[in-house]
C-alpha cells in the first residue's frame, strides 16, 4: 500500500511539472505586452529616452531578457517556494489576493455539496429500491431534465421566482454595504447574500449525483449478500439501509471527493452571475483586467485542485474497497 | 413461419408513426433480427425517445429552414425600436379613426396617434412603456398630432401645445410663450419642435440632443411655413420656398444643392437624407450616399404631389392618387398598398399610414416583433432562429473535432497497445483532469482575441473539440480492448483477415453504436459549454447571436421581469433541444445495453 501511494504520488508530481509547462506555455502566447503591464500607466509625460530606459529596467527587472527557460524555472521556483507572483491590478501579491476568493469558493462548494449529498442521496435511494416503477422514472427525467438546464438558465429562474418574486434575497453580492452589528447578523446577512448562488449550484449538482447514488444503490441491492440478508427475513428496511446504503456509500464518497473539486470549475459562472467573489470570479476578473499573474495562479489552482482529486480517489478506492488491488 | 422481411429504414418509419404493433417471440426476434435492427426497435419502443427524436428534429430543420425566410442583418441595430414586447399591434388602430372619421393621424416609433374629425386624440400600439397611453384630458379639439420615439405632442384649435409619454429630458415642459399661437407641431427623440404663428420655430427637450443638433438660432428671424423632424434634427421649409437646417452637427443633411432653392413645395426626412418636392413635381434627394432613400426612382419624376419621410424610407403620393415608397425595405415599409385615391400619407419611423379620398386608412410597414425586440431594438425571434443555427453548427462541429481525435487515438491506443497506449493513457488522464470550463475560457480568450467572428467561431468548435475527446478516447480504447479479445474477433485472426480490416470491417460496426451514445450526450454538452462560454462572454461574441449570448446581461430585475421576452425564448429553446438531445442519447444507451433495460 506505501509504495502505492508513493508511485501515486510520484505520478501526480510529473503531472504537476507537466500541466505548469502547459500553463506557462498558454501565458507566453498571452495577447498583449507583459513588459507594458508591469511598468503600470501614468508615464505620458516621459521622454522616448526616459520611457526606453524604463521600458529596459522593467524587462532586466521582471527577467523577460532571459532565456525562456530560466524564466519558466524562475517561475516554478516562485510557486514552489509560495511566490506567486505580484498582482499589478491589485498592488499586493497574488497570494494575498486569491487567499480570500479561495476562501469563499470553499466555503460555498462545500455547503452545496452539503445540501446536495443530503437531498439526492434519498432520491437516489427511492429511486434505486421502487427500479423500474413510475417513481423511479419520474426521479430519472427529473434527473435528465437537470441535466440539459444550463447553469446560467437555473440561476435566472432562481432569481426570478426568489429575489424578483419573492423578494427574499439580493441578487449580487457578497454581504451587505453596510454590515450588521454582531456576529449573529452578520452571519445571516452573509446567508443572505449565499442563498441564491448556493440554490443554483445545489439544483445543477442534483441531478448528476442523484443518479450516482442510484447507480450505486442498484449495483448493492443485486449483490449476494442483499439475497442473503432477505432470506434470512430481516425487514427490508434494516436491509435497505444497514446493508445496501453501507456498501453503497463506499463508491459515493470517492465520487463525491473527485466531483467536489471539479465543482470548482463548474462554478465560475454562478459566481460571475451572482456577484459571489470567489476564484472563478477573481479570475474572470483578471482576464479582463489583463492581470495574468492572478490569472496564472488560479489556473494553477484549478489544476492542483484536479490533480489531487484524482489522487485522493485512487486512493478511497483502494482503501475502500478491497477487491480493488492497487498494490499492483 | 418465416415473417416477411422488413427494410431497416421501413422499421424507423413504422415505429416513428405507428409505434410498435406486432409482438414476437423471443426466438423469432433472435433469428430475423440483426444487432441495428434491435437497437432501432428497441429505441422506438419508447414513447418519450421517440418525443425527443421528433422535437429534436422539428427544432433542427426550424433552425436550418427558417433562417433563410428571415435573414440576419447583423449590423443592423436601432435603439429607437428597443425592448418592444412580442405582439403585432403597432399599427392597429381603434374603429373610431376609421370611415372616413380620421382627421390626422402620425406614426411613432412602435406606436400612433391619431385625431378624429371631432378632435379627439386617440393612442394605439405599444403604448404602455413609457405613459403614452395616459393622454391629457381636456385637451379641446385637437387639430394635429405628432408622435416621436416615447412621446407625443397634440395641438387644438386655439394654438395651445399638449405633451405626454416619457416625462424625462426636460419634455413637459412645453415654453409658455407659444400657447394660445402655435401652427404646427413636430415630435422627434427626446426632443420637441413647433412653429408659431410668426414662423419662428422654438425647441425644447434633451439639452444634449439639442444643443449638439438644432439650433432654432440660425433662423434669425425670417419666417417658415412648414417644420420636419428625424431623429436628431429639425428642417424649416421657409415662406419663399427655401429651406434651412437647423443643424450645424448633421452636415451631410445640410448639403442640399442651392438650385433647389425658391421652388420648394413640401420637404422630408429620413435618418441621414433630406427630400425636397419642386413645384414641376420632381424631387430632389440629399445626404448620407449609404442610404437606399437617396435614390428617388425616375418614373415618379414630374408626377409627386406629397412627400413625407420615416427613418429609412420615403413615401409619396403621386398625381394619379396612388403611392410610392423608397428607401430600406428592413420591415416592409416600401410594402405600399396599390389604392388610386390616396388623401393623406402619415409615414414615420417604420410604419406608414395613409387615408384615401372615402377616409379610410390604410397602413404598411412594421406592425410589431414576434419575440419582442433587445435593447438595441433588434428583432428576437431573427436572432432567436440564427443563434439556434449558430449554436447547434458549433455544437456539432466541437462533436465532430472530439470524435475524430478519440476515435483515431482510441483507435491507435487499443490496436498499437504498448507503449503507445500508456503515453496516450497518461497524456489523456492529464488533459482529461485539466479543469474544463477555466481552460476554454483561458483558450477562447488567448486564440479568439484577435480573429474576426468566423474565426473566434472556429476557436470556439476547436476549443471544445480538444477538451472534450478524452472520454470518447477511453471509451473507444475500452471497447476495442474488450472485443479483441471476442470469438469473432479471434476467428477472423484465425482466417487470417488483416489487423485493419479486423478493426474496422469487424470491430468498428460492433462498437459504433456505444460511440453514438456518446456522441448524442456530448453534443449536448458541448451546446450547454457553448452557451455558457458565450454567456459570460468567451463564446460567441456579439453581434453575432448564439443561445447562450442572447441571455447576456437578464441578470437584472428590469431585464428579467419587465422585458422576459429577452430571455425566456432563448433559455427555453436551449433547454428543450439539450433535453432532447439528452433523451434521445439516453434512450439509445437503454436500446443498445440490455442491462439498462432490466433496470
Amino acid at each position: 500500500m506505501g509504495k502505492y501511494i508513493l508511485r501515486r504520488l510520484c505520478y501526480v508530481v510529473v503531472v504537476l511539472f507537466i500541466i505548469s509547462i502547459f500553463m506557462f506555455a498558454i501565458f507566453q502566447l498571452m495577447p498583449g505586452d507583459p513588459v507594458l503591464h508591469y511598468m503600470g500607466q501614468g508615464h505620458q509625460d516621459l521622454t522616448p529616452t526616459q520611457w526606453q530606459q524604463l521600458y529596459e529596467d522593467t524587462v532586466r527587472r521582471m527577467g523577460f531578457d532571459r532565456p525562456v527557460h530560466i524564466q519558466y524555472t524562475r517561475w516554478l521556483q516562485g510557486m514552489l517556494t509560495g511566490n506567486f507572483g505580484y498582482s499589478m491590478v491589485h498592488r499586493r501579491p497574488v497570494l494575498d489576493v486569491i487567499r480570500t476568493p479561495i476562501f469563499w469558493s470553499v466555503v460555498l462548494n462545500l455547503a452545496s455539496m452539503f445540501l446536495i449529498f443530503i437531498v439526492t442521496v434519498p432520491l437516489g435511494i427511492i429511486s434505486a429500491i421502487k427500479r423500474g416503477k413510475t417513481v423511479d422514472n419520474g426521479i430519472l427525467t427529473f434527473t435528465l431534465v437537470g441535466f440539459s438546464i444550463p447553469s446560467f438558465t437555473v440561476a435566472l429562474i432562481v432569481i426570478v421566482i426568489f429575489a424578483v418574486f419573492l423578494g427574499w434575497f439580493p441578487i449580487t453580492g457578497m454581504h451587505s454595504p453596510f454590515l450588521p452589528e454582531g456576529q449573529w447578523a452578520q452571519f445571516v446577512d452573509r446567508l443572505q447574500y449565499m442563498a441564491m448562488p448556493l440554490i443554483t449550484l445545489t439544483f445543477v449538482g442534483m441531478a448528476a449525483f442523484t443518479r450516482y447514488v442510484r447507480a450505486a444503490m442498484c449495483d448493492a441491492l443485486s449483490e449476494d449478500y442483499i439475497r442473503t440478508a432477505r432470506s434470512k427475513g430481516l425487514k427490508e428496511k434494516v436491509v435497505v439501509y444497514s446493508h445496501a446504503f453501507r456498501n453503497a456509500l463506499i463508491p459515493l464518497i470517492t465520487i463525491l471527493t473527485g466531483w467536489f473539486m471539479g465543482m470548482f470549475g463548474g462554478s465560475v459562472v454562478i459566481e460571475q452571475l451572482f456577484g459571489w467573489s470567489g476564484m472563478g470570479l477573481t479570475m474572470l476578473q483578471g482576464i479582463m483586467q489583463m492581470d495574468y499573474a492572478i490569472v496564472r495562479a488560479v489556473s494553477l489552482f484549478y489544476a492542483f485542485v484536479a490533480v489531487i482529486a484524482i489522487l485522493l480517489m485512487d486512493l478511497a478506492y483502494g482503501l475502500a474497497d478491497p477487491r480493488v488491488k492497487v498494490s499492483k | 413461419m418465416q415473417p416477411k422481411r422488413k427494410s431497416f429504414l421501413g422499421t424507423i418509419f413504422r415505429g416513428l408513426f405507428f409505434g410498435q404493433r406486432e409482438v414476437m417471440s423471443m426466438m423469432e426476434e433472435e433469428q430475423i433480427q440483426s444487432p441495428t435492427r434491435t437497437i432501432a426497435r428497441n429505441f422506438f419502443a419508447r414513447k418519450l425517445t421517440k418525443i425527443g427524436l421528433a422535437f429534436f428534429t422539428l427544432m433542427l430543420l426550424i433552425v436550418i429552414i427558417l433562417p433563410f425566410f428571415f435573414p440576419l442583418d447583423e449590423a443592423f441595430f436601432d435603439t429607437t425600436m428597443g425592448n418592444r414586447r412580442p405582439s403585432f399591434n403597432m399599427m392597429r388602430f381603434p374603429r373610431a379613426l376609421d370611415n372616413g372619421n380620421a382627421a390626422y393621424i402620425s406614426a411613432g416609433s412602435g406606436f400612433g396617434v391619431g385625431v378624429t374629425q371631432a378632435g379627439n386624440v386617440h393612442v394605439w400600439g405599444q403604448t404602455g412603456l413609457t405613459g403614452l397611453d395616459q393622454i391629457p384630458a381636456p385637451m379641446g379639439r385637437v387639430i394635429q398630432v405628432s408622435a416621436g420615439m416615447d412621446h407625443a405632442l397634440a395641438l387644438n384649435a386655439h394654438g395651445q401645445v399638449f405633451t405626454w409619454g416619457n416625462p424625462n429630458f426636460n419634455l413637459p415642459n412645453i415654453p409658455p410663450d407659444i400657447q394660445g399661437r402655435t401652427i404646427y407641431v413636430a415630435a422627434g427623440v427626446q426632443y420637441s419642435a413647433a412653429l408659431t404663428d410668426d414662423g419662428i420655430v422654438h425647441v425644447w427637450g434633451n439639452d444634449g440632443v439639442m444643443r449638439a443638433n438644432i439650433n432654432p438660432r440660425l433662423q434669425a428671424g425670417r419666417p417658415a411655413r412648414h417644420i420636419v423632424a428625424n431623429i436628431t434634427t429639425v428642417m424649416l421649409l421657409l415662406e419663399d420656398n427655401t429651406i434651412m437646417h437647423l443643424s450645424p452637427r448633421q452636415p451631410a443633411i445640410g448639403e442640399f444643392p442651392d438650385w433647389i432653392q425658391g421652388q420648394i413645395v413640401d420637404i422630408a426626412l429620413t435618418d441621414g437624407t433630406g427630400a425636397a418636392l419642386l413645384m414641376d413635381g420632381t424631387v430632389v434627394a440629399w445626404g448620407d450616399i449609404t442610404a437606399e432613400s437617396i435614390h428617388v426612382p425616375d418614373h415618379i419624376q414630374g408626377r409627386v404631389v406629397e412627400i413625407d419621410g420615416g427613418r429609412w424610407h420615403f413615401t409619396a403620393i403621386l398625381d394619379d392618387g396612388s403611392l410610392y415608397s423608397w428607401g430600406n425595405n428592413f420591415f416592409g415599409q416600401l410594402n405600399v398598398p396599390t389604392i388610386s385615391n390616396a388623401a393623406y400619407i402619415f409615414p414615420g419611423f417604420h410604419h406608414n399610414y395613409v387615408i384615401d379620398t372615402n377616409g379610410n386608412i390604410r397602413t404598411w410597414g412594421l406592425n410589431g416583433f414576434l419575440m419582442g425586440s433587445d435593447e438595441l431594438g433588434r428583432d428576437v425571434f431573427v436572432r432567436f432562429l440564427s443563434a439556434g443555427r449558430i449554436s447547434m453548427t458549433v455544437g456539432v462541429i466541437a462533436v465532430i473535432i472530439a470524435a475524430f481525435i478519440g476515435i483515431t487515438l482510441g483507435g491507435i491506443s487499443g490496436y498499437f497497445g504498448g507503449k503507445i497506449d500508456m503515453f496516450l493513457m497518461r497524456f489523456s488522464e492529464i488533459w482529461g483532469s485539466i479543469p474544463f470550463l477555466p481552460l476554454a475560457i483561458l483558450l477562447s480568450h488567448i486564440i479568439g482575441r484577435n480573429l474576426g467572428q468566423i474565426g473566434r467561431l472556429i476557436v470556439i468548435m476547436v476549443v471544445l473539440g480538444i477538451l472534450t475527446w478524452p472520454a470518447l478516447f477511453r471509451l473507444v480504447r475500452g471497447q476495442l480492448l474488450q472485443a479483441r479479445e471476442n470469438e469473432y474477433v479471434i476467428a477472423a485472426r484465425a482466417l487470417g483477415v488483416t489487423e485493419l480490416r479486423i478493426i474496422f470491417k469487424h470491430i468498428f460496426p460492433n462498437i459504433i453504436s456505444v460511440i453514438s451514445v456518446w456522441l448524442a450526450l456530448n453534443l449536448a454538452g458541448s451546446m450547454l459549454t457553448e452557451s455558457t462560454l458565450s454567456f459570460i462572454g468567451f463564446g460567441v461574441s456579439e453581434p453575432t447571436p448564439s443561445w447562450g449570448n442572447m441571455l447576456t446581461g437578464a441578470n437584472n430585475t428590469i431585464v428579467l421581469r419587465q422585458f422576459w421576452w429577452r430571455w425566456i425564448f432563448p433559455a427555453i429553446a436551449l433547454t428543450t433541444v439539450t433535453l432532447s438531445i439528452n433523451i434521445i442519447g439516453d434512450g439509445l444507451r437503454e436500446a443498445i445495453d440490455p442491462r439498462a433495460q432490466e433496470r
